[in-house]
């Protein structure tokens, strides 16, 4: 009987204090196979300095510029810098909001494997019919190859693009400063408007 | 002689929509010869056009340092970055060049404007690709733009 209460309150024990240790340490945990965005918006003086700066910091890490304009710059860099670049983003100037996501990317990538795995099995299976069935058979089956190995080929490029993910952390900044009042200006001839490399590229 | 007038006014609108911009064309460029404004690309994909932008309206006169003005204003708060601003003479006569940076799909870009004029019709010349490439085929994109004219 006292052996009984003890192994109650035990278990009590376990039950109450486990879950209250355990449960930070769950969520507090940094996975490796997370994909980070991070989001800042940061007041400079000078708009054009600290736009110059956002884009030289992302260059010297290696990283490569995905969007650029007056007021907002994104960039992904490889994941170990990622620290470094945060700090130096921080002392650029004063920031006034700042936000972190990550999705898990070791998941979708497990699900995405097992389906490759799937897949690939299947075409083993459908290969061995071609050699057993007669010429009907044959061209069924080859039909079904194809559209498995362009099915596979399909989840490869997923995966591909997941791993990518994994490897880079994105960068959004948000500028803002005395100089944003206006942003693009507007001529009142259509044709300076028009101008620009984007035009160019896309009607040619 | 009615009928002369009825001709040479006929005459006179067909020249007139069948003007547009011409230039040699530099090494290394295919051009577009089927379209109505001048168009031609390199293998390595720098584009180069021209197109007659004013040929009427009473805004057409005015100097060639105010558009390259307005045209800076408008890029630099897109978000180009100037390079160069020069002065020269083309064929047609006193011309403006400046050249700019962009990043466009994550890549550096160099974008170039030509501005000149035939008589009372303003045209511009305009050339771009990555920064690179641009770079490698500057003079002979230059030197191109200066031959432009109204044909």
């Amino acid at each position: 009987m006292i052996y009984s209460k003890f192994a109650y309150r035990v278990i009590l024990c376990c039950l109450f204090f486990g879950t209250s240790f355990y449960s930070p340490v769950l969520f507090a945990e940094e996975r490796s196979d997370d994909a980070k965005v991070y989001s800042f918006t940061i007041t400079v003086p000078d708009a054009d300095e600290g736009m110059n700066a956002l884009v030289s910091l992302a260059r010297a890490r290696k990283g490569v510029v995905i969007f650029y304009s007056p007021s907002r710059v994104e960039f992904r860099v490889p994941a170990s810098g990622a620290e470094s670049c945060i700090e130096s983003i921080r002392s650029s100037g004063y920031v006034t909001d700042e936000s972190t996501s990550a999705s898990d990317v070791g998941e979708q990538s497990a699900v995405i494997r097992s389906q490759i795995n799937v897949k690939k099995e299947y075409l083993s299976r459908l290969y061995a019919l071609t050699e057993e069935s007669d010429l009907g058979g044959t061209l069924t089956a080859e039909q079904e190859i194809e559209k498995a190995i362009a099915e596979t080929d399909r989840l490869k490029s997923s995966l591909r693009t997941l791993e990518r993910q994994k490897k880079f952390a994105q960068f959004t900044i948000y500028l803002s400063g005395p100089q944003f009042g206006q942003e693009k200006v507007y001529s009142r001839w259509p044709f300076v408007n028009a101008l620009g490399i984007d035009n160019l590229v896309q009607e040619n | 002689m009615k009928r002369l007038i009825i001709t040479a006014a006929f005459a006179f609108s067909f020249l007139i929509s069948c003007a547009g911009v011409s230039m040699k064309t530099p090494e290394g460029f295919a051009l577009f010869d089927k379209e109505k404004n001048y168009k031609a690309v390199s293998a390595d994909g720098i584009y180069l056009t021209g197109r007659i932008v004013k040929d009427k309206g009473s805004d057409r006169n005015s100097d060639l340092s105010t558009w390259e003005s307005e045209v800076s204003r408008s890029l630099l708060s897109k978000g180009y970055t100037s390079v160069s601003k020069i002065s020269m003479t083309g064929s047609a006569g006193d011309a403006r060049y400046s050249e700019y940076e962009v990043i466009f799909n994550g890549e550096s870009y160099a974008y170039a404007v030509f501005l000149s004029r035939n008589g009372n019709s303003l045209f511009i010349v305009e050339s771009g690709g990555r920064k690179d490439r641009f770079s490698a085929r500057r003079n002979d994109i230059v030197e191109a733009m200066k031959t432009a004219y109204i044909r």
